[in-house]
């Protein structure tokens, strides 16, 4: 992974505030799910709790307690927590976990509901770029939107970036400069640089802060993207972020 | 019958009875979860059960609460049961036993526990009445209770009450469109098979009636 070296603007090597818990009907599924976003996010703290026990053997389900005290490990770390869960009881067991904690940590924890592993990556991605814990826990809920349908590169126009209507709001274009186009892990380091700034950044049209709207731009390698920004950083947040794109975001 | 109030000793009764009649049913339970679901109803309940007694024979000190029962009960179901029953019953026991702090519970205390059970698994499962899980087991069974305790019945006569009502609810589960859990994913197939999460309520509610008769006749 080289996200971590690509990182603009966050802090490389100090843990997010806000941490994750996956939780699996299967401890290989959980862990799998860690792995996948741990990548995108290296700098979360993310805990995989993944199946139930019986007589010392996994058999398929959730376990309160091994959720109980992931989530505990995560509130005691400093960290608020954004809790996913694979189906129905895995939420279940989430939900339980709120109402067995005291008042002051369960208020330190959400339960946003969504699909499980793109929920888990959109949330670290959030969380990695210093998000607080509703917007990560809202970047979570909002990832069964990619499913909606994708959106094409080259549909957002500079008219859409509504020139000069708000202070800083200047477009420019750009290449993408690596060949295998805007997949996940260059979507993601996008998004974490975009949170280090004090602006509002598209591509395309796309809120480059969320890596699922940059992956629906389906961008291939060479396209030419629009990039825009409002806010008291604008101008270099655009600059940072064309600039990435130009380089191929970590990648040739 | 009118004057027998419930007790420690009738909790654990309960939680005793009910362990008999989910391992009973075990195989009647993951057969219904087996059409319907992923078939491990009827293991986990009685596994849970089972451990529940254990975990009240392991104590020292009988507890000094209903609610202190209902309390051991919920904890240990949650560590035990995997699947959504887990969490369920242990919501369901959780609400039931702080909603139980006392040492004995007369038929308006019946009732109350009731009521915390469902609203319990209403909460937890975010389901509504009439979407094939187990609160058409709940539902019917704590307003059937409220009904019958307002007409001054004893506690026993409000669980019996409440079991009938368990019992036809789990019944009308066979005519319904699965829409939560699993069971979701199979649709209009679900129709025709009863939800096993309601038919292990109505065999809780179902004990804890055995439970307050047989008290009925120690204290005769």
């Amino acid at each position: 992974m080289t996200g971590g070296d690509v990182t603009v603007g966050g802090d490389v090597g100090r843990v997010a505030p806000v941490g994750l818990v996956l939780v699996a009907h299967a401890s290989e599924l959980a862990r799998g799910a860690a792995s996948v976003a741990r990548q995108m996010a290296p700098d979360v703290a993310i805990e995989a709790v993944g199946g139930f026990w019986v007589d010392g053997l996994e058999s398929l389900g959730t376990d309160v307690d091994s959720v109980l005290a992931a989530v505990s490990r995560q509130l005691d770390g400093g960290r608020d927590v954004v809790v996913l869960g694979d189906l129905g009881s895995a939420v279940l067991t989430a939900g339980l976990v709120l109402e067995l904690l005291e008042p002051s940590g369960a208020a330190r924890v959400r339960v946003p509901g969504g699909p499980f592993v793109e929920g888990a990556v959109a949330a670290a991605v959030r969380a990695a770029g210093g998000a607080g814990l509703d917007e990560v826990a809202a970047a979570a809920h909002d990832a069964a939107s990619q499913w909606n349908g994708a959106r094409t590169a080259g549909e957002g126009t500079g008219a859409e970036v509504s020139d000069g209507e708000i202070p800083g709001d200047e477009s420019v274009r750009v290449t993408l400069g690596n060949t295998t186009g805007l997949h996940a892990r260059p979507a993601a380091v996008l998004a974490r640089l975009v949170a280090g700034f004090d602006a509002k950044v598209t591509v395309n049209a796309a809120p480059a802060e969320s890596v699922f709207e940059l992956m629906k731009l389906a961008a291939d390698g060479g396209a030419e993207l629009e990039v825009a920004a409002v806010g008291p950083d604008a101008t270099q947040a655009r600059e940072a972020v064309v600039a990435a794109i130009a380089s191929g975001l970590g990648e040739r | 019958m009118e004057t027998v109030v419930l007790s420690v000793t009738w909790a654990i009764d309960w939680m005793r009875r009910t362990a008999v009649l989910v391992a009973a049913h075990r195989s009647e339970l993951s057969e219904l979860d087996r059409k319907i679901g992923d078939g491990d109803h009827g293991e986990n309940l009685a596994r849970g059960f089972a451990a529940v007694v254990a975990k009240l024979d392991a104590q020292p000190q009988p507890p000094a609460l209903v609610g202190d029962v209902l309390r051991t009960a919920a904890t240990t179901l949650m560590s035990t049961v995997g699947g959504a029953s887990g969490p369920l019953y242990g919501t369901a026991f959780l609400r039931a036993s702080r909603a139980s702090s006392r040492v004995e519970l007369d038929a308006q205390g019946v009732v109350v526990l009731l009521e915390a059970c469902l609203e319990g698994v209403r909460d937890r499962g975010g389901a509504q009445v009439g979407d094939k899980t187990m609160l058409d087991a709940w539902a019917p069974a704590a307003e059937a209770a409220a009904r019958v305790a307002a007409q001054g019945a004893s506690p026993a006569d409000v669980l019996r009450a409440a079991a009938l009502a368990a019992r036809e609810g789990t019944a009308q589960t066979a005519q319904l469109t699965a829409v939560r859990g699993r069971a979701s994913f199979l649709g209009e197939a679900s129709v025709g098979v009863a939800d096993p999460g309601a038919a292990s309520t109505a065999l809780v509610i179902e004990a804890a009636h055995d439970a307050a008769v047989a008290a009925g006749r120690w204290a005769a």
